[in-house]
């Protein structure tokens, strides 16, 4: 990598520190970050000097609605960015930008939270630079595990796409075709009436792992694409049928009989849908032919998707996959101070006009110029 | 290629030698000699074994599942293909259980050596006759755009069209590779499976794609105008060609919400 | 002494049989189907008719898949000689294929599949060949060879053929000498069986 990244230095100064926004689901997360002058390697890492976060999280049985995410989001951005000053040691003044999410995501968190963005711009005179939240993820990623140039699997509540770089951009291989892998697991969790605390994904994954039994559900890979609208209208009417009161035939395993619980349902959801992912991931593979994966986003935090991914890669001549702790894989605000400074270092300010939020902003329309492999 | 999948396909294959061709996501290529029930000794023929070997990822019920539905799929394909004259690798024999299909081999080798796919070919003359638009490469290029066209005609989709996954012989253009075909009469799906080739071009043969690309869609185009598959063949084909102006505006992909 | 015989590469355990006879008689065939209800040991062969076999690599192709269901514990009839005819179907259902792959009565051409331990040597297979010929009526039978050619001059119906196979609406020309394709089509046709 040759490029300059220090086109846009402050004279005098050996570093930049940059302030991240993140609220375009039900976390809000305020993170800073310091780069020092110079390529980013291995014995110059970026350094995490604050990373806070609150989720909103709503009863058992009921998802987040945007209203309520944005209210708290509003709630929480003052203290949480107080926070962040203090744990980081810096004031307003010590900053290079203010970075926020500018999309893809709920409307009215992320409206909230660009409006906190704008201010603190305003406030101290700094540039705002918009960031993509996919972008984000991948950056900070690949940051935190020094990994080359990784296929990425990027899944989340919001979002589930396979990326490679190519040419300064990452281009979109696979995608899902309705919903994200986060949302179907979250909505089976309203159907169980799962606690959402910590992350109704979270529990699903405890549960699968007490589940034995294997429930036939449609398995939906369409060429580099998935869908799972249909998997998960299957295994809500299997939970329906389930919990019905009315009588009639429970579900049973057909080998040994035994009646199906919900932790096999929870189980065999996880199974197939995560083999869906890691299906699409190895065709990326192939067609990139590389044998390096970095998962990213909160789903990537869950610990079967990544025995699974470490599981292909092996019969890929013995291949690596990359994750990160739930500290930068769910979403978080230092992940967008890392890819907006990354940008800010390039030139890439966003002036206030520009600032407006997104709900649809596709990871393949950045301009990826901080890298030139 | 990972080892432990050689063996494994070379412990089902019982006795027969192979040589090993590619390693996809989905399976493994091996090409061999021998006929697995009608061997002929004045035969030079060559076949192709795909084998789709077991995912050690997946729970094995949805492993068998998949590996049979996958095969039996692609068996499938090839068969409609066989029935509507479109060229391509005829099946010789198949084993569902263990996902094997054995099939036709179709192509020769190149000066160079390599595989005669429309990508080896185009890039050999190229490099080494430096002649990349003559008359026999635009002729060639009609035929597999007319091919295609057929094979739109016949609303099957091929999933993965790209300069490697079509095969040149004295016959003429051949497709292969169906791991990620489909039926469809949808035009958009159409011109998705268009698009796939054309960026494929653009990227693999970017100094001559314009001109390649061009004499495709000619054959394409006389596929459907014809009349030898019907009279509205016409109609379909403008259809496809506006879809196929949408796909590129927004790229393959649709708008996603976040 | 006209049979085929031949090994396939990945049973070289067993040697196949084929062998074409002609001019046996209806009651004998009638004998036939009754011996191979009642299991009798004499009549264990695979005995098909001729009406709906395009080439001898339909044949080879139908033997194989039976040795490999056999192998993969899938075979849907319980004996080797039965799974053999159902894999000349393109149902799965074996009432059917009997009936129409089968030995039948109102023919008087009869092929005759074994597979057979690959040991059995030249004098073995001739033995084997004179016993189906008694079986099949003696003298009165004639035993010519089993080739393609004869299979589309003689034998064949191919009206009947693509009928089974619904090959009506294939883009062939079978006006054209295309043994081999419709060959290639029928093969791919029962490997669907079922699916």
């Amino acid at each position: 990598m040759t490029v300059d990244l220090d086109k846009y230095a402050k004279p005098g100064k050996s570093y930049y520190i940059a302030l991240g926004l993140e609220g375009s689901a039900n976390k809000l997360g305020v993170g800073i970050i310091k780069h020092k002058l110079g390529q980013l390697s291995d014995s110059n890492r970026a350094e995490v000097l604050a990373n806070i976060r609150d989720t909103y999280v709503s009863p058992p049985g009921e998802g987040f609605l945007p209203r309520d995410t944005a209210r708290h989001h509003r709630n929480w951005v003052v203290r949480l960015i107080k926070k962040a000053l203090s744990v980081a040691g810096v004031k307003g003044t010590d900053l290079d930008c203010i970075c926020f999410t500018q999309g893809p995501g709920m409307g009215a968190p992320l409206q909230s939270v660009v409006i906190a963005a704008r201010t603190l711009s305003q406030l101290w005179n700094l540039p705002l630079v918009g960031v993509n939240h996919c972008v984000g993820h991948i950056e900070m990623g690949r940051e935190i595990t020094r990994s080359e140039n990784p296929v990425v699997l990027y899944v989340s509540g919001g979002n589930t796409q396979v990326i490679a770089y190519s040419k300064q951009r990452y281009r979109i291989f696979g995608e899902t075709l309705d919903i994200a892998v986060g949302n179907c697991l979250d909505r089976f969790a309203r159907t169980l009436r799962i606690p959402n605390d910590p992350a109704p994904g979270y529990n699903i994954e405890q549960m699968a792992k007490k589940g034995k039994h294997y429930v036939p559900l449609p398995y939906t890979v369409k060429g580099m694409d998935l869908s799972m609208s249909g998997i998960l209208a299957n295994i809500e009417s299997l939970a329906a049928d389930m919990f019905s009161s009315k009588g009639g035939k429970k579900a049973v395993d057909e080998e040994t009989g035994e009646l199906i619980t919900p932790e096999d349902l929870c189980f065999s959801l996880q199974e197939t849908l995560f083999s869906m992912l890691v299906e699409i991931t190895e065709r990326a593979l192939a067609h990139v032919q590389s044998n390096q994966v970095l998962i990213v986003g909160g789903v990537g935090s869950n610990e079967r998707l990544q025995e699974m991914m470490g599981l292909m890669v092996r019969d890929r001549k013995n291949g690596s996959v990359y994750s990160t702790d739930e500290r930068f894989c769910i979403d978080n605000g230092i992940m967008i101070a890392h890819a907006g400074l990354l940008g800010y270092r390039m030139g890439q300010i966003t002036p206030l006009d520009n600032t407006v939020c997104t709900q649809r902003f596709r990871t393949d329309e950045v301009f990826v110029e901080w890298r030139d492999d | 290629m990972t080892d432990r999948l050689v063996d494994e396909a070379k412990l089902l294959l019982r006795n027969v030698s192979f040589q090993i061709v590619s390693q996809g996501a989905e399976a493994l290529v091996f090409k061999t000699n021998i006929h697995p029930y009608f061997n002929d000794d004045q035969d030079e023929s060559s076949y192709i074994i795909k084998y789709r070997p077991r995912k050690p990822y997946r729970h094995p019920k949805i492993d068998k599942s998949i590996t049979k539905s996958r095969t039996i799929g692609e068996v499938k394909f090839m068969f409609k293909l066989a029935k509507a004259g479109i060229r391509a690798p005829r099946v010789v024999s198949t084993d569902y259980f263990n996902g094997i299909i054995w099939m036709e081999h179709i192509g020769y080798s190149l000066p160079d050596g390599k595989e005669s796919t429309l990508k080896n070919w185009l890039w050999y003359l190229e490099k080494v006759r430096g002649e990349s638009l003559s008359e026999e490469v635009q002729r060639i290029c009609v035929e597999v755009g007319y091919l295609i066209g057929d094979l739109h005609l016949n609303d099957m989709i091929h999933g993965d069209l790209t300069s490697s996954n079509i095969m040149l012989d004295k016959k003429g253009p051949a497709l292969i590779d169906f791991g990620l075909s489909s039926y469809s009469a949808l035009p958009e799906d159409k011109a998705v499976d268009l698009y796939v080739l054309e960026r494929a071009m653009n990227s693999t043969h970017a100094d001559y794609a314009s001109e390649y690309n061009s004499w495709l869609l000619k054959g394409y185009e006389k596929a459907h105008s014809d009349g030898h598959y019907s009279k509205q063949a016409n109609k379909s084909f403008v259809e496809i060609i506006k879809r196929l102006e949408d796909v590129r505006l927004r790229g393959r992909k649709r708008s996603m919400i976040g | 002494m006209v049979y085929l015989q031949t090994k396939f590469p990945q049973f070289p355990e067993y040697t196949i049989f084929i062998s074409l006879y002609r001019g046996v008689q209806k009651e004998v065939i009638e004998g036939v189907k009754t011996g191979l209800i009642s299991g009798d040991e004499k009549y264990d062969f695979c005995f098909l008719n001729t009406t709906h076999i395009i080439s001898v690599e339909q044949l080879y192709n139908a033997v194989h898949k039976a040795l490999l269901n056999d192998l993969n514990e899938s075979k849907v009839a319980k004996t080797l000689n039965t799974e053999i005819i159902l894999n000349l179907s393109p149902i799965n259902n074996i009432g059917d294929a009997l009936r129409r792959f089968g030995v039948n009565e109102n023919q008087s051409d009869v092929i005759v599949i074994k597979v057979l331990p690959s040991g059995t040597n030249e004098a073995g297979l001739d033995k084997l060949n004179n016993s189906v010929i008694e079986l099949l009526g003696g003298s009165s039978v004639s035993n010519p060879t089993l080739n393609d050619d004869i299979i589309f001059s003689d034998l064949v119906d191919m009206k009947k053929l693509k009928k089974v196979y619904k090959l009506n609406d294939a883009k062939i020309d079978f006006s054209q000498s295309i043994q081999n394709d419709i060959s290639k089509l029928v093969i791919a046709c029962c490997h669907l069986r079922g699916c």
